[in-house]
């Protein structure tokens, strides 16, 4: 579904000068009323969202809609609004099924915890689900599970993550608890101590990256601690320092909410505000978007054979569905005419939606990350680009086939306006997995390692070397 | 190697038929531009995907077709679904049956893996299903797939190495054969047709495993169910091709979706003479092994008939309000389905009739309280909400829930609304009809039978024990 919205879109953006100047119009878009059509974006106040005549109190939203707009607001098949409280929603359809995916993203995870206390925001996203003034502790699950739905927590290191799905007539229910989860949380000795035992039990996935290259990556020591451990320091933080610390992070006007459901996004947003209405009006203050940092220069060519290749990406899903590509194309053998067969690299694209970032291991016998570059930079081999870039935009489309998939996709969608940013890059930035389909480029392996050449993915001065440390030397008895 | 679940033992009768034989003969072109369109779902709330478009049809092969279309789809779900063998094709052991299938699935996950396509298998009441997972484009491999495992003549290298795997591997569950023996007494059909022991999987010869091969591949047997984007020329072009593949000459006996529905079943239904549930005699279930948690295992079965949404709907709301309590499992299939109580007991003769006693009063009691409506509902929501749930987290694959629906169903046009009737019926219950449904079929002491009623790993003393136990009250606690 979201493919065929994505389609939709591009027909409206064929151009990049069109993308460039997206029409914004200040029309209400209320039930019934026709919304002008434009280009890409349309944004509008919409004092509207509730049947009827529109009352000056009620709480207003700015409503974005993302495809041509002919046939009004309410039949758009996604919608994204700033809510009063600050809040960003971004509201999808699916009507595979009559079920509800409501994904509440938080822009904190394991590198915002503080020096002295790592694995507090993992610690504090349990907290949450201890209950406060409006909810019973447990009773954010209990809403879930009573209808037969699914929960799960997730905290990367960057993002934190509440996501439900639940069978479409539970939505309202659980829509009243996400607007209850940040209110005033119950803190409590024993129930801080409680949700430390939760963060004691989880386990770090298997497959999640070793922490020394993400923190290579991205030039950040933070990364080097681990962010799940529960140590006992966590345990004597004073209450108000934890209320203090789940003010600053744990906020509507940071967070983004994704719902996908089989309702029209209209309906689903009209429902949505009316329950977030009780929130605290606050301005957005959305982080800015983290700049990948200024990459130091490579370091001399070394005799040592171990170590990895790390490269930090930009968090959005052009990016990453670009590195996909690069990673896979760096897995196959390469043959050169006349010279040797180039065995497959290794690279590891580690996906996380906020810290993304490539690692290529460096091989003991074989190509190095210089050699394996400048022969994609040659041009030899667009068309076998051409032809994976496709496969990945395929693969990538098909995993969004189900309403939590697609709602995890929306809530990594970055932060808009597109007005700000009408540059190619974040127009594109924002169609995440169809980026080179909607440049028109996909069947053109130069125009994708142009888009490399954008992100200096080519470039292996980009890549930081991280050489494993020497392991000690046994002691002699 | 423990693949029999109580959804394999209730195994039901396919229709007529009898072998047949391939030909390579030119195919008619297979047309998939009509679709029926399905009345849509009209209730207050939906219970099941909202597929309105669904064509059904004969291939050439003669096998059946049924192409659920979805809008944008970019994945694709291909089901295979081949009933399990009735008595009139042929004497079929389980054992044969699960080596021929074992050799199916081996073949196809290891080919569907080089091609990134996902297998899973499902055991359902009388069937085995067989699915590829994967994009939408990925249809005419998975299809070519089919047709390569399937019109292959039987290998006897293959088979007979599968064999030799079950016989190391089978480790023989009496719980399982005592369902078996339960369930092939309520359904009135061979024991042998239910469950295999390891001796059976050694007595299999060349002959039967090939005999069991060339029925279970049978094009005119196998139902495809594909759940993707509208059809177009392409998957035109691949149908024809598997049907030119795997072919089958005749198309004798029943359309092969109508072999997946149960045929009449032939033995009595419940009357009022049969004895009830205390009444049935506990009788001991043979057992070469020791019980390997010590305990020994109690296990009631009757059959029940649900000749509509309604009872089937009432049905499932008794297993799910008692679940919380007892461990109480409901297979249903079209208008019949069986009901079991289990319950682990100690071997001592005395306590273990204290606490058949006090089951069974506990029984007695959560079925005599008074039924609130918000239990009953809470139940009802509980259950639908958790099917669409997982179902959409397994990538919201229509095709198991057209399987499901065709389990709720009695006829072939009752299948599109099935789940939406059995999602009303569940949600709208009437507590005084509930309460009446319970009592004539379930409650332990005014339900009449059939009840079939067994202990494994026990002593004859306990079972005397037992049979003394079943009809007095509860013992008094402390």
């Amino acid at each position: 579904m979201l493919a065929s919205l994505f389609c939709q879109l591009s027909l409206s953006l064929a151009t990049p000068t069109q993308a460039e100047t997206p029409r914004e119009t200040t029309a209400a878009a209320q039930p019934g009323a026709p919304v002008p059509s434009g280009p890409a974006v349309a944004e509008s106040e919409a004092p509207g969202l509730s049947e009827g005549k529109s009352d000056p109190k009620e709480p207003q939203a700015t409503v974005r809609t993302w495809q041509p707009l002919p046939a009004g607001a309410q039949e758009a098949s996604v919608l994204s609004a700033v809510l009063p409280c600050g809040l960003r929603v971004i509201i999808g359809q699916d009507r595979s099924l009559p079920v509800a995916a409501v994904v509440l993203g938080v822009p904190s995870g394991e590198g915002d915890d503080p020096g002295r206390n790592p694995g507090l925001v993992h610690a504090l996203a349990y907290a949450l689900q201890m209950g406060n003034r409006e909810l019973s502790p447990g009773a954010a699950l209990d809403e879930v599970y009573d209808s037969g739905g699914f929960a799960e927590m997730a905290v990367g290191a960057g993002q934190s993550r509440f996501e439900s799905l639940i069978p479409q007539w539970s939505l309202k229910g659980v829509l009243r608890v996400e607007a209850d989860r940040f209110s005033t949380p119950t803190l409590s000795k024993p129930l801080w101590l409680k949700s430390l035992q939760f963060a004691a039990q989880d386990r770090r996935p298997p497959h999640a990256p070793h922490l020394p290259q993400r923190a290579l990556a991205y030039d950040d020591p933070a990364f080097l601690r681990d962010g799940r451990v529960v140590l006992p320091p966590l345990a004597e933080i004073p209450l108000t320092a934890l209320s203090r610390y789940l003010a600053q992070h744990f906020r509507y006007d940071r967070s983004t909410l994704a719902v996908v459901s089989s309702d029209k996004p209209y309906h689903t947003l009209k429902n949505l505000s009316a329950i977030f209405a009780k929130v605290k009006k606050t301005p957005r203050s959305a982080p800015a978007p983290r700049k990948v940092a200024a990459v130091a220069p490579a370091p001399a060519q070394s005799t040592d054979d171990k170590g990895w290749w790390v490269r930090p990406l930009p968090a959005d899903p052009a990016a990453r569905e670009l590195a996909q590509v690069l990673c896979e194309t760096l897995n196959r053998p390469h043959k050169e005419p006349g010279g040797p067969t180039l065995q497959p690299l290794g690279c590891i694209f580690h996906d996380d939606p906020s810290h993304p970032f490539l690692q290529i291991p460096r091989p003991v016998d074989g190509p190095d990350l210089k050699t394996r570059m400048s022969a994609l930079s040659s041009g030899k081999e667009d068309k076998a680009l051409a032809e994976l870039a496709k496969r990945v935009q395929k693969r990538r489309r098909a995993a969004l086939s189900s309403a939590l998939a697609k709602a995890r996709h929306l809530v990594n969608l970055p932060e808009w306006p597109l007005s700000e940013q009408g540059t190619r890059y974040a127009l594109h930035s924002a169609l995440g997995a169809v980026y080179i389909k909607q440049a028109g480029l996909g069947e053109q392996g130069a125009a994708i390692r142009a888009l490399f050449d954008e992100l200096s993915l080519l470039s292996p001065s980009s890549y930081r070397l991280l050489r494993p440390k020497p392991k000690p030397k046994a002691k002699k008895n | 190697m423990k693949r029999f679940s109580l959804s394999l033992l209730l195994l039901i009768l396919a229709g007529l038929n009898s072998g047949g034989c391939r030909d390579k003969e030119t195919m008619a072109p297979i047309v998939l531009g009509e679709t029926v369109r399905n009345r849509a779902n009209a209730g207050e709330q939906d219970f099941g995907p909202p597929w309105q478009e669904s064509a059904v049809l004969r291939l050439p092969n003669h096998g059946q077709l049924v192409w659920l279309s979805e809008e944008g789809r970019e994945r694709m779900d291909l089901r295979l679904m081949i009933p399990l063998p009735s008595a009139k094709e042929g004497k079929i052991s389980a054992a044969a049956i699960e080596v021929v299938f074992a050799v199916l699935e081996k073949q196809l996950r290891f080919r569907g893996r080089t091609a990134s396509l996902r297998l899973t298998r499902n055991d359902r009441p009388g069937r085995i299903e067989f699915a590829f997972h994967g994009r939408a484009d990925q249809l005419r491999h998975a299809l070519f797939l089919i047709g390569q495992s399937f019109a292959a003549s039987p290998n006897a290298e293959l088979l007979s190495e599968t064999q030799g795997q079950f016989v190391a591997a089978w480790v023989d569950n009496p719980v399982d054969h005592s369902i078996a023996a339960q369930v092939s007494k309520l359904l009135g059909i061979s024991k042998r047709s239910l469950y295999g022991t390891r001796g059976d999987f050694a007595k299999l010869d060349r002959k039967s495993l090939q005999k069991a091969w060339k029925l279970l591949t049978r094009a005119n047997r196998s139902t495809l169910v594909v759940h993707s984007h509208a059809p177009n020329e392409e998957s035109q072009r691949s149908l024809e091709a598997l049907a030119q593949r795997w072919s089958d000459k005749k198309s004798d006996g029943p359309q092969p979706l109508q072999r997946l529905f149960q045929p009449s079943a032939r033995t009595q239904a419940a009357n009022s003479e049969a004895p009830s549930l205390r009444q049935t005699p506990i009788q001991l279930a043979p057992s070469k092994v020791l019980s390997p948690t010590g305990r020994i295992t109690w296990l009631a079965s009757r059959r029940l008939h649900l000749p509509d949404a309604k009872s089937r709907a009432f049905a499932r709301l008794a297993q799910r309000t008692l679940q919380h309590q007892f461990d109480v499992r409901l297979t249903i299939h079209n208008k019949e389905a069986i009901w079991q109580i289990r319950c682990d007991l100690s071997p001592e003769a005395d306590i273990a009739s204290d606490e058949l006693r006090y089951y069974l009063g506990s029984l007695d009691q959560a079925l005599h309280e008074r039924l609130f409506h918000d239990r009953v509902h809470q139940a009802a929501r509980t259950w639908l909400g958790a099917r669409l749930v997982e179902n959409s987290l397994k990538g919201e694959d229509w095709s198991v829930l057209w399987s499901e629906s065709l389990d709720l169903s009695s006829k072939r046009s009752e299948i599109p609304l099935a789940m939406q009737r059995n999602g009303e019926r569940m949600m709208k219950a009437e507590l005084k009809d509930f309460e009446t449904w319970i009592q004539a079929n379930i409650d332990p002491s005014l339900s009449r039978g059939p009840w079939i009623s067994q202990v494994i790993f026990a002593e004859t003393a306990t079972v005397e024990a037992l049979n003394k136990a079943r009809t007095q009250a509860p013992p008094e606690e402390d």
